[in-house]
């Protein structure tokens, strides 16, 4: 017998055959005694096995509260603010790796010392010009004396505050040059921990109903 | 309270209507459990993590056939027992028969008032039909134990096992004839109305 025969003829002993297959099915049972011989094949085991003995419960399986640790029904509003919460503070996180990202480069490419020639180009123009009677003083503060073809570009007093200020830019630069300003991770922060507390109040609120 | 009550209450998360869809569902649940497993220490804790489970999840339940809907859970429940046990085979504690088979308690019968040797038959019937049961492979045992011995419709057996339509219908017709096979070996147990004749086992 081939298999679909097999799954129809079950069905068939089922009921769930179509108006169409129910009609073809019959026809052929009338004339292949094969077919008829499996019927009734299919149906003899469908009977023992509905006739197998009902196993009852040994025991009864009810539920107790100790075994379940039923957990209190939430409001919609917990998920939110769970979710929130997590949101929030994955952004954070990643607010910190981008800056962080950023202020790399930004200290790698920060002027070099004042005589070392980080000075600005226009600013280095004017210093070969400067009066050779200044430069000692302005390379006293040095740790390493400065040869004397960079000793002569070494800024005017004038020139030097300008370069000092740009000396000292990296530290300031790092802050205001990142890409999330800190307003936005204080922002951040907050809405993480405010939702978090939020989600922790509405859960303790919950089990504190669910309880009486 | 009608189930449908009850079940909307157990929603609410109220354990004692949960407890009253346990009492009345419990024999099936776990004569199922210990149709598929054929084993009834392992059959307890499959129905009783289906209980458990099926508490967790019945905020999931949409509707249609609850009695569908709680098989599945057991079926699940001893998929899951089934691996537990191939993965750590053990030696069951009960006392067993010379050839391995747990000796049967009349209090699993279901006629009380049986002679001794009428029990003795049904219980040497009943264990030929679960060796048979067992050689199947378990899908196709499960899908033969919901619509044969716990009686649900296709539909029903499509919720319960997990499966299509088509392969409930597929598995089924081929459970059935392996079971018709090796009840073969088994005809002097079987009562003399539900004996398959030679042509019929052809």
């Amino acid at each position: 017998m081939i298999p679909r025969d097999l799954e129809e003829l079950s069905a068939y002993l089922d009921g769930q055959l179509g108006p169409a297959e129910l009609a073809r099915m019959e026809s052929r049972l009338q004339h292949e005694p094969d077919l008829e011989s499996a019927l009734g094949g299919l149906r003899s085991t469908r009977a023992v096995l509905r006739g197998m003995v009902v196993r009852k419960a040994p025991r009864n399986f009810t539920l107790t509260h100790a075994l379940v640790r039923p957990r209190p029904p939430l409001p919609a509003s917990y998920g939110l603010f769970r979710f929130s919460g997590v949101a929030a503070a994955a952004l954070l996180a990643l607010t910190y790796v981008l800056n962080s990202l950023s202020a790399a480069p930004a200290t790698m490419s920060a002027p070099a010392p004042f005589g070392m020639g980080g000075g600005a180009p226009e600013v280095l123009a004017e210093e070969a010009t400067a009066p050779a009677d200044l430069q000692a003083p302005m390379t006293a503060p040095l740790a390493t004396p400065l040869p004397a073809d960079m000793a002569q570009m070494a800024p005017t007093p004038e020139q030097k505050a300008p370069a000092a200020e740009r000396a000292t830019g990296p530290e300031w630069g790092s802050a205001a040059t990142s890409p999330i300003p800190i307003a936005w991770q204080v922002a951040l922060a907050l809405l993480t921990f405010g939702s978090i507390a939020a989600a922790l109040a509405i859960r303790y609120l919950a089990a504190a109903r669910w309880r009486k | 309270m009608d189930e449908a009550a009850l079940i909307r209450s157990a929603q609410g998360g109220n354990l004692d209507s949960f407890n009253a869809l346990v009492l009345s569902y419990q024999d099936h649940v776990f004569n199922t459990a210990f149709r598929i497993l054929g084993d009834a220490a392992l059959a307890d804790d499959a129905t009783q993590e289906a209980f458990l489970s099926a508490f967790r999840s019945l905020r999931t339940f949409r509707g249609g056939s609850f009695r569908a809907w709680l098989l599945r859970t057991v079926t699940n429940a001893s998929y899951d027992e089934l691996r537990r046990q191939k993965r750590r085979p053990t030696t069951p504690l009960e006392p067993q028969t010379g050839d391995g088979d747990d000796l049967e308690s009349a209090r699993w019968l279901a006629d009380q008032t049986a002679s001794p040797e009428q029990l003795t038959e049904a219980a040497e019937l009943d264990r030929a039909i679960q060796r048979c049961l067992n050689d199947l492979p378990t899908d196709f045992r499960a899908v033969v134990v919901l619509a044969d011995v716990q009686g649900l419709d296709y539909v029903e057996v499509a919720v319960a096992a997990g499966v299509p339509l088509g392969t409930v219908k597929s598995r089924l017709a081929r459970a059935r004839l392996r079971l018709r096979e090796c009840l073969q070996g088994f005809r002097e147990l079987l009562p003399s109305a539900f004996r398959l004749s030679a042509d019929e086992t052809a």
